[in-house]
């Protein structure tokens, strides 16, 4: 390929997502069966989920609480009447031949996700939000009769979902990839989802195209399904843009049609004409009544929403003077935010907490895979490690090493450096002591400094930290060295 | 997307229905073929034999005949009535049990190990 | 006491709870006359085998001094289109033959706590979807009037059973006159309840916004204390409604008097056989006798109803009739290696030929490209047809009508002409498209067979039906003939 970068760089992607969200309400949408994932198959099943001949469905109070808060979350319009439509299809996982969505009147409209961008932040418009009901699970493997019977277990069908979707506003994958985490931090904020794409209560299909730059019309685009992280998304949509861009190079022509994203072959793949007769025949649910929404509830549901990601961000740059990436970082889960904030506060030191936090905090948590909620050093632990740094009492270096027993003990820093004695040696003539020592031993490096090479002073600091095992105070033996060499 | 999806609703496979045009302007509605029959049998998931499909083709022909009348009638500004009844009250999040696994894979056509079975589904 | 079939509701209810009979000796009774009367007239799909044991229980319930029990020992038919646990539900389709529910209809479950004991489900047209329950995957019914006409639909059986004294009440769901037209063909008494007014759960659904359960009785009280225990919000039905229901007995002691009948005239000027017309104004003449004042209404888009009817009604339809494909529960077709091919073979086995007629022509109306033009716009008419009640009730109190154009037909006349059988129901579809009320009362005798006077009033407004009916009967004595069996 001649210059690809070059080609490529000669087209727009245009990008769409779609989002499914698991709502976190304790039954399904329709009946009271419990919404949990992980037990014996067909084990949370009733005549509703199931389909039975006679049953009926009855919305969830809870489930539409939710899918306010999700609205309002993205700066969406909740509109006061919404109606359920059947979508009809088969399949073996959709026990009534049709699944409850909402069509031409969902619940929620025109509303933004803010996403980080070159100074500041973009926004990402969100064009609806509606509310509608997972299907069942389909498993193909791993049994005795696998090859010729796929097997069906309906506890996940009628688990209560929204679906987000975004205008074509995205322009590239890392886009994409911001705006999914920015949009998986505010559900999880709002505690409306558990936003854990792995176990697929988030799910996103992408729809993709590229035109040429300058142009005005879209190309045609594909829809991606299959992506089961937010990396996948991102690789996924950059695969996929690369795909179009050298079918139209090549002369060809993008078919409109749905791929899926195979992550082990890192490619997207066509699903044939699977879909060639598709056409659900939507129509009003004759089983359920418009929703009315009365704006008594819809306050309620602003009243419930906590602080929200890109608020909390603006407000740490704002208020703890830390740099809009620290904040982004920060604020990207509640739990994170939360404990920074207490150690911010309680230390009065918030650029310390952020480093130590971004640093370590963080970096420590991933490496033993632990969640927040299980870290051995608790906010007020690090507030107390940052004051003792703060205060002279050890030094920033030493206290790289007070950090890592707090984390494999538990021990307050306190302890840990009385123990092991590390505290800072401040005291100016145990310094001068050590010092006289080595500059008695060293007249050649002596002379090197006198006849001007200033630089050889870090040669005699490092011997200084050595002797003291790193817990003279740096600031002082500078002072006292220059002292006794200048003369 | 939605909006998209709607359009595409009323794109028509070629061929398959005959006078389209005409029908949106001058509302006659056109003639119902076998091919019709056909795609609406396999929407519907029912392999009509060719008699079933001869028979039904000719009968929805003659009902939609009689349904031509309501084409003339003056429906400006008229709200389509989908619901009969009034708005319905919601349910609290309160589980319950539902069936137990064994008793509802008793009534399955078949079924193992916990699990509804249909033939396989090619990937 | 051997006739005890020949009581009514209230009578039986009255006798059990005075203990003047048990409810053993009235379900053997029943169970007898049903051995007898069953091989001609071929009303049931199974009978109860528990029956007698639950009269037992409502024998020492009774003893034990419940007498809060207003239909005490009542044996009662139900369409097997509703479910009663334990019991088989078919809606007379092979798709669901054997299929046995793990849960009782919400209204069955309430017939019961009033005392009724249920003796069996009876038969009708596959899913509700005919006007003769010559539809039936397993057999037709006979009219107990007279053994070759149909005793109408699509609830035929349970209006056979009250008709021929094998029950003194049943249930019935219409959708679109599958209570009333029935009622008239067998002359009974059948209440279609405003919608919304009976819940629907355990009510297998054809077309949901339409479909409503409502009693079959031989008096217009015993449909009263049916509907009154059958009425009410239930927390399984998102579309029932709590509307208050005055008490079933004092509703119907009224009078005629001052009470404002509509007539649409223009819409009952051709097609109506002669017979029925004469017995329908014969019906008016006694209402106006009994104090009521006579009115023309106009109901313009009537005209449309039927069409509208059966766009919508096929529409929802379709889509209810979706999830009978052999995965879940019933008949799945044998051999099918390929999904499509199973969906396909089970579907086209086990439907019956009007159910396939009408999923086609309700997934035809909802496809793309004509979706604007039949559905959305039946819908409108619909709108429209609402509409024109609530002008007509401005200026009425009921609406009458003949519940059908005709008396019975014979079986086999209409079952090759689809279009020629959903006009049967001209008169029954508007109350469905509105969500009205409606109630059929015998009013005569056309070539020997029943004639069925229909009347409709507001929305929840079932007490004005009651106490119109009552004073009909009150004046006539029509619902006192009984089929020659």
């Amino acid at each position: 390929m001649r210059d690809w970068k070059a080609i490529r760089a000669r087209y727009e992607p245009v990008i769409g997502l779609e989002v499914h969200a698991q709502l976190k309400t304790a039954t399904k949408i329709f009946c009271a069966c419990p919404n949990r994932f992980g037990d014996e198959p067909n084990t949370h099943v009733c005549p509703v989920c199931l389909g039975l001949p006679g049953s009926l469905p009855v919305l969830s109070r809870q489930a539409v609480s939710l899918a306010m808060r999700a609205a309002l979350a993205t700066h969406c319009t909740i509109q006061t009447t919404s109606i359920f439509a059947r979508k009809n299809y088969f399949y073996p996982d959709l026990p009534k031949g049709y699944q409850i969505s909402q069509y031409e009147r969902p619940l929620a409209t025109e509303g933004y996700v803010e996403i980080p961008a070159n100074e500041g932040f973009r926004r990402i418009r969100v064009q609806r939000i509606h509310i509608e009901e997972d299907a069942g699970k389909l498993l193909h493997e791993g049994f005795a009769w696998s090859n010729d019977k796929s097997g069906i277990d309906f506890n996940r069908t009628g688990v209560p979902l929204i679906e987000i979707v975004t205008a074509p506003d995205i322009r590239t994958s890392e886009e994409a990839h911001e705006y999914l985490a920015a949009l998986r931090a505010t559900l999880v904020y709002a505690e409306v989802s558990d936003g854990n794409m792995e176990e697929g209560s988030l799910r996103c299909d992408a729809n993709v195209s590229v035109r040429r730059s300058g142009e005005a019309a879209l190309g045609t685009r594909t829809e991606i399904k299959n992506l089961n992280s937010i990396r996948n998304v991102a690789r996924a949509i950059e695969h996929e843009i690369s795909r179009q861009v050298a079918l139209i190079e090549s002369g060809g022509d993008v078919v409109q049609e749905t791929r899926l994203w195979n992550a082990d072959r890192g490619e997207t793949v066509s699903m044939r004409s699977k879909e060639e007769a598709h056409d659900y025949r939507y129509f009003p649910e004759p089983d359920l009544p418009p929703l009315l929404v009365d704006p008594e509830w819809i306050e309620s549901a602003r009243r419930s929403l906590p602080e929200l990601p890109s608020d909390r961000r603006r407000r740490f740059i704002e208020h703890y003077g830390i740099p809009a990436y620290d904040a982004g970082v920060l604020t990207l889960s509640r739990e994170v935010a939360d404990y920074f904030e207490e150690a911010a506060r309680a230390s009065g030191n918030p650029k310390a907490a952020s480093n130590w936090v971004m640093t370590d905090v963080l970096r420590k948590l991933k490496e033993d895979t632990r969640p927040l909620s299980a870290c051995p050093v608790s906010p007020g632990r690090l507030t107390e490690m940052i004051c003792l740094i703060d205060d002279g009492v050890i030094s920033g270096k030493i206290a790289k090493d007070v950090f890592e027993k707090m984390w494999s003990t538990g021990a307050p820093a306190g302890m840990i450096v009385e123990c092991e004695e590390l505290t800072q040696v401040t005291d100016a003539s145990a310094i001068e002591a050590v010092i006289a020592e080595i500059v008695g031993a060293h007249a050649d490096q002596v002379a090197v400094y006198r006849n001007g090479k200033k630089a050889a002073l870090g040669w005699f600091v490092g011997q200084v930290m050595r002797k003291t095992q790193g817990k003279a105070n740096p600031r002082l033996v500078n002072e006292l060295l220059r002292k006794a060499l200048d003369g | 997307m939605f909006g998209a999806d709607r359009v595409h609703a009323h794109e028509q496979p070629a061929g398959l229905f005959a006078s389209q045009e005409e029908t949106r302007y001058s509302n006659r509605m056109p003639r119902v073929t076998e091919e019709t029959v056909e795609h609406v049998a396999r929407l519907a998931r029912l392999s009509l034999s060719e008699e079933e499909r001869r028979v039904f083709t000719r009968q929805l022909e003659e009902i939609l005949d009689y349904a031509e009348s309501i084409q003339n009638l003056d429906t400006t500004g008229i709200d389509p009535m989908s619901h009969a009844g009034l708005p319905g009250v919601l349910r609290d999040d309160t589980p319950h049990d539902g069936l137990d696994q064994e008793s509802v894979l008793a009534v399955a056509p078949d079924a193992s190990e916990g699990l509804f079975r249909v033939p396989r589904i090619i990937q | 006491m051997t006739d005890l079939w020949r009581l009514n509701a209230r009578e039986i209810s009255e006798k059990v709870r005075k203990r003047e009979v048990s409810a053993v000796e009235v379900m053997r009774a029943h169970l007898s006359r049903i051995e007898k009367l069953e091989p001609r007239i071929d009303a049931f799909l199974h009978v109860n085998e528990h029956a007698l044991s639950r009269a037992r229980s409502i024998d020492s319930a009774v003893s034990r001094g419940s007498v809060d029990l207003p239909l005490a020992g009542v044996p009662a038919a139900i369409k097997d289109v509703l479910h009663v646990a334990n019991m088989p539900t078919t809606c007379a389709s092979k798709i669901l033959r054997n299929y046995v529910p793990p849960f009782t209809a919400t209204c069955v479950a309430r017939l019961e706590r009033a005392g009724a004991i249920i003796l069996g489900k009876t038969n009708m047209d596959e899913f509700a979807m005919g006007s003769s329950t010559e539809n039936s995957g397993y057999k037709p019914t006979r009219n107990p009037w007279s053994a070759a006409h149909v005793p109408g639909g699509s609830s035929g059986g349970s209006a056979a059973a009250v008709a021929a004294q094998m029950a003194p009440i049943a249930l019935g769901t219409d959708t679109g006159g599958s209570i009333r037209q029935p009622a008239a063909f067998c002359g009974v008494v059948g209440i279609k309840p405003t919608y919304g007014r009976v819940s629907r759960y355990g009510l297998v659904a054809f077309a949901s916004s339409l479909d409503q359960a409502g009693p079959f009785a031989r008096t217009v009280q015993d449909a009263a204390v049916v509907l009154a225990a059958i009425s009410g919000r239930d927390d399984h039905d998102a579309t029932s409604v709590e509307r208050r229901f005055p008490d079933a007995h004092a509703e119907t002691d009224g009078d005629a008097r001052g009470l404002r009948v509509g007539v649409p005239w223009e819409f009952l000027k051709r097609g109506v056989d002669a017979g029925v017309m004469t017995s329908f104004r014969e019906a008016l003449d006694q209402l106006q006798a009994c104090g009521a004042l006579l009115r023309d209404v106009s109901l313009p888009h009537l005209a449309h109803a039927v069409a509208t009817y059966y766009i919508v009604a096929t529409a929802e339809a379709s889509s209810n009739l979706a999830r009978y494909d052999g995965v879940r529960y019933g008949r799945r077709a044998e051999g099918a290696t390929d999904l499509d091919q199973m969906y396909g073979e089970t579907r086209d086995r086990g439907f019956g030929a009007e159910v396939k007629r009408r999923i086609i022509l309700g997934t035809f109306v909802l496809s793309s490209g004509y979706y604007d033009a039949y559905y959305l716009r039946a819908q409108k008419v619909r709108a429209l047809i609402r509409r024109d009640f609530e002008a007509a009730f401005e200026s009425c109190d009921v609406i009458a009508t003949p519940t059908t154009p005709s008396p019975a037909f014979k079986i086999g006349e209409k079952t090759d002409d689809p279009l020629k059988m959903y006009l049967e129901d001209v008169f029954t579809v508007p109350a469905n498209l509105a969500g009205l009320p409606g109630l059929s009362i015998p009013c005569g005798l056309s070539a020997g067979l029943p004639v069925g006077l229909q009347l409709m009033s507001r929305w929840f407004d079932e007490s004005m039906l009651l106490r119109a009916g009552h004073a009909f009967e009150r004046l006539t004595e029509h619902h006192l003939r009984r089929p020659p069996l």
